[in-house]
């Protein structure tokens, strides 16, 4: 199935904190999977702590959030492994409750630095 | 009662991490059978699973499979508590393509270490039943035969369930991720012969690593090991 744009994050130059991408419009009841596709457009390659994220979805249409992945994100570079796109941060998890209508998608970060980015929350 | 497999849980991504989780929902008893996988450039790493409540052990050693750059290690969790758990595998400094998968099934053993064989094929080919793990020889039956195996290489097409297995799908958020195809299936085992996971690819071609596991759990009661029959055989010996 091909990816489908649930969400644009428009390049942007993000300070140090909290800052939630999303949510997203009520997503397709047959997607399965979610994507977080950012690109890292200024970063120091310093090898520290740049993001920390949760890849949340909600089954009611944005009033109770779960998440289905979570983890961090270190500063360092992203080799083409594979015919990856280098630089790319693909983060890939599962949306649950295929069928029901009413899902939506975000993504929950706190930026450790200030960090310029683009990307995507993408689903298929 | 034969066990059954109840699901797949996984997340995958390519930046750097020190940690990744997942969301998993367990019931009472529940047997977890999970892998994870980072980038090996660096060598390996201490690592460990964790989610607060449940003990994840690992089994048997770190893969490195140096063809297509990932490590690989197998955790068990004997005796799930009921819920929905946060599960995290932990490195402890940052590597990338760093991914969870978390299997779990019911009617195991709650308390029987599971017996592992694991193995690293570069250019296995595409005969049926070429994707071995190796041997492994149950310590008794009947059991479930946990295969889990992964193409290291975005060009082989596909990676399927070997003779004999059901295919209980794939690692669906590791191959997105990391453009890899990935496998889980099992086997009900009846007997404590030598056994092995295999799966076939559907595409050959140079550069091409397939990581496999097999692990092996006994169904929870009734469980016969090898020794009545051992006992049962020397007893006529001695009585001939």
């Amino acid at each position: 199935m091909a990816l489908t744009t649930l969400l644009t994050i428009p390049q942007a130059t993000v300070s140090a904190g909290g800052h939630t991408f999303g949510p997203s419009a009520v997503i397709n009841s047959a997607i399965s999977q979610f994507l977080i596709v950012l690109n890292q457009i200024s970063w120091s390659n310093a090898g520290d702590l740049a993001i920390t994220y949760s890849a949340d979805y909600s089954l009611d249409g944005g009033t109770t959030w779960a998440a289905s992945a979570s983890g961090n994100i270190f500063d360092v570079p992203i080799p083409s492994k594979r015919g990856n796109v280098a630089d790319q941060i693909v983060i890939a998890c599962t949306i649950p409750g295929i069928g029901n209508a009413n899902r939506k998608v975000r993504l929950v970060t706190t930026f450790a630095k200030t960090l310029t980015v683009s990307g995507s929350l993408e689903a298929q | 009662m034969a066990y059954s497999f109840t699901g797949i849980f996984s997340a995958a991504q390519t930046a750097a991490a020190t940690a990744i989780t997942v969301s998993a929902t367990y019931s009472a008893g529940d047997q977890a059978i999970c892998i994870a996988t980072y980038d090996d450039t660096g060598g390996l790493l201490s690592e460990t699973m964790t989610d607060g409540t449940n003990t994840y052990t690992k089994i048997g050693t770190t893969e490195d499979d140096t063809v297509g750059g990932q490590c690989y290690v197998i955790f068990q969790c004997k005796n799930c508590a009921a819920g929905t758990f946060t599960v995290s595998f932990n490195l402890p400094s940052s590597r990338g393509f760093i991914a969870i998968g978390v299997t779990h099934e019911a009617g195991l053993s709650t308390t029987t270490t599971a017996v592992q064989a694991q193995n690293v094929q570069n250019n296995p080919g595409t005969g049926t039943d070429a994707v071995t793990s190796t041997n492994l020889t149950p310590g008794s039956q009947p059991g479930m035969l946990l295969g889990i195996g992964s193409a290291d290489s975005s060009s082989i097409t596909s990676i399927t369930a070997g003779t004999g297995f059901t295919n209980e799908g794939a690692l669906t958020n590791w191959d997105t991720a990391f453009s890899t195809k990935s496998r889980v299936e099992d086997k009900r085992l009846t007997s404590i012969s030598a056994v092995a996971s295999t799966f076939t690819l559907g595409s050959s071609g140079t550069n091409q690593t397939v990581v496999s596991f097999g692990i092996f759990v006994p169904e929870s009661g009734g469980a016969a090991s090898a020794v009545p029959e051992l006992e049962y055989y020397y007893s006529r010996r001695r009585a001939a």
